[in-house]
């Protein structure tokens, strides 16, 4: 093999995907070429450098999986349907399929037959259903067939040729912005509902979070401490934006639902603003970077770094408020109210405890009134003194009246 | 996903055929292991973040619908760079009708080692990093297949669909194009 033919190979020597038989023509040639073996030195760097560049590059965003496997769930959801739609075809019997067969080519031939007879008619037309209602907005805006239509129609285009070089003129217009200019909407979701048991609903909506890729934020649960009083609690959800109408469903059927709204911002055009700002701020740090490089006054070099400090802060926060805007696309909020269904005190207790709670009433009064009759006693005993006399005076008294002889 | 787990090209292959069985582990581990490195190498190839996470997100999905068609003839690693790179180039297509011609870089191969081995021994990361950006999609995509990612001349030539030949062309002006962004950075000193 010649230099040249050597040379070719450097790269995949240096990444060590060569047969051996390239590895030790290589190898040979770099003992020999002086060329060859500084080539392999600046390839060897080159790799090495690569590598760095990439380990301290950053990666995608870490909300990229959920949204993966959000999405695969969904296609699966509807494979399972179609799956299911084809079943009734293969449950069929042979001779029912035959019948569905006969049927539907009927149908073609008779729909055939229909539009031949309005071809041959004496006016050649046919009477067309009327078209389906318009919605406003896709009145306002045209889609780019509609807008490439009317623009042939201005353009005076009479035949196909000149519609379609209208077309072909107008047609990059839309092609440039396709898959990634959808809109960027945040949406949120408020719910309220009544349920027949709070704790086991604040359970089964974590079930439901999780089961959609997302997660409980916040939980405020106030259990009553008082009866009658209703079991209230209050949680706020985070959903992947394409799982939020199905969160909501499944959350409606926890209970009955008391009030549900939803709100939506469009955040498009703010995304698109940030993302220019960015881009430029950018390019402005790169250009103060290459200015300090250059020798220069030490004034001016301290202005360009302070230049460069200013930058770079206005970079970070605006990097930030991009982050959680796209953020807030991404994940919708649900914000959820639950409250018990009946309150504690509309449930009477039942007759075991209606009869515990009066044999402890009972002990309870009987104990109270041995307590005052002892303390009567011992107050009776302790006040002798002041009874004991007079009344022994008076049975003295009594006594020595009867005693005195009568006259 | 910050981490990736080391794996090998038969565990892949074992994870491609549980995907073709609707296992969702595999697939989370395949994802692990390959998100990154799909994501840098279409950044590469888009320039944009938020194109490259999408069509990082529509590669996984591709291989989660299309898993039962893997036949185990390729690396799952070719397989998998294959389908990033015939996804971002349909959207350069979409996106630039004019790709970047392949020979707007011209002259004979200059063996003495270029200002690029001076940045490097310098370990000027942001320079060189700025000078990959400056190539071409197709010769971005083949320094990164080879140097990030170690795919030999066969299997970049399968990931990106052209000939050994071209492979080998396209590293040249690689080099090249590498070596003249780096001097318009600046990198003019003298090259003994």
């Amino acid at each position: 093999m010649n230099h040249l033919k050597i040379a070719e190979l450097l790269p995949w020597y240096v990444n060590g995907t060569l047969a051996p038989a390239q590895r030790e023509a290589v190898e040979k040639e770099i003992e020999t070429c002086e060329l060859c073996a500084s080539d392999l030195e600046t390839l060897k760097a080159l790799q090495k450098t690569m590598l760095d560049v990439e380990a301290h590059a950053p990666g995608p965003s870490q909300f990229l999986v959920n949204r993966t496997l959000a999405n695969i769930e969904e296609i699966e959801r509807k494979r399972e349907t179609q799956k299911a739609g084809s079943q009734w075809w293969r449950g069929l019997s042979a001779g029912a399929k035959a019948a569905v067969l006969v049927a539907s080519l009927a149908l073609i031939l008779i729909a055939g037959g229909t539009l031949v007879r309005f071809t041959n008619s004496p006016n050649g037309q046919m009477a067309l259903p009327p078209p389906p209602p318009v919605a406003m907005n896709a009145l306002k805006v045209p889609a780019a067939a509609d807008r490439t239509s009317a623009s042939a129609a201005e353009a005076g285009a009479t035949n196909i040729a000149d519609v379609y070089s209208v077309q072909t003129k107008a047609a990059p217009v839309s092609t440039n912005k396709a898959p990634f200019q959808r809109p960027q909407i945040i949406r949120t979701g408020n719910m309220s509902l009544l349920v027949p048991d709070v704790e086991k609903t604040i359970a089964r909506l974590q079930e439901i979070a999780q089961a959609q890729f997302g997660d409980v934020l916040a939980l405020d649960d106030t259990t009553p401490s008082q009866p009658g009083e209703r079991h209230i609690a209050t949680l706020k959800l985070s959903v992947p934006q394409d799982r939020f109408a199905q969160t909501m469903d499944a959350i409606a059927k926890l209970g009955g639902v008391q009030t549900r709204s939803v709100a939506a911002e469009d955040v498009t055009n703010q995304i698109v603003d940030s993302q220019a700002r960015l881009k430029n701020l950018r390019h402005t740090e790169e250009d103060l970077l290459r200015i300090m490089d250059r020798q220069g006054k030490v004034a001016d070099l301290l202005d360009v770094q302070n230049q460069i400090s200013s930058t770079r802060d206005e970079i970070e926060q605006l990097d930030a408020q991009l982050k959680s805007m796209q953020h807030r696309v991404a994940y919708s909020a649900l914000s959820i109210s639950l409250e018990d269904e009946i309150p504690a005190a509309l449930v009477g207790p039942g007759a075991g405890t209606q009869l515990g709670d009066s044999w402890q009433t009972a002990l309870r009064d009987s104990k109270e009134l041995a307590l005052r009759i002892g303390a009567g006693v011992l107050r009776i005993v302790a006040f002798a003194p002041y009874w004991a006399v007079p009344i022994a005076l008076a049975w003295w008294l009594v006594a020595w009246l009867r005693r005195r002889p009568a006259y | 996903m910050q981490t990736q787990q080391a794996s090998s090209p038969k565990s892949e292959a074992q994870w491609i055929r549980q995907i073709a069985k609707r296992d969702r582990g595999a697939f989370e581990q395949l994802y692990r292991a390959y998100e990154r490195k799909l994501y840098r190498y279409l950044l590469g190839i888009v320039r944009s973040p938020e194109s490259a996470e999408e069509l990082t997100g529509d590669v996984m999905i591709e291989v989660w619908k299309n898993a039962s068609r893997y036949r185990g003839h390729a690396k799952p690693s070719t397989w998998l760079f294959g389908i990033a790179h015939n996804k971002a180039i349909d959207v350069l297509r979409r996106r630039q009708p004019q790709v970047a011609e392949l020979h707007a870089v011209a002259g004979a191969p200059d063996p003495r080692p270029g200002p690029e081995a001076a940045a490097i021994n310098e370990g000027d990361r942001h320079e060189v990093a700025a000078a990959l950006d400056a190539l071409s999609a197709e010769h971005r995509s083949v320094l990164d297949l080879a140097f990030n990612n170690g795919c030999s001349q066969a299997e970049i030539a399968q990931i990106v669909g052209c000939p050994i030949n071209t492979v080998k062309s396209r590293m040249f002006y690689a080099k090249q194009q590498l070596r003249q962004a780096l001097e318009r950075r600046g990198f003019r000193r003298e090259i003994s």
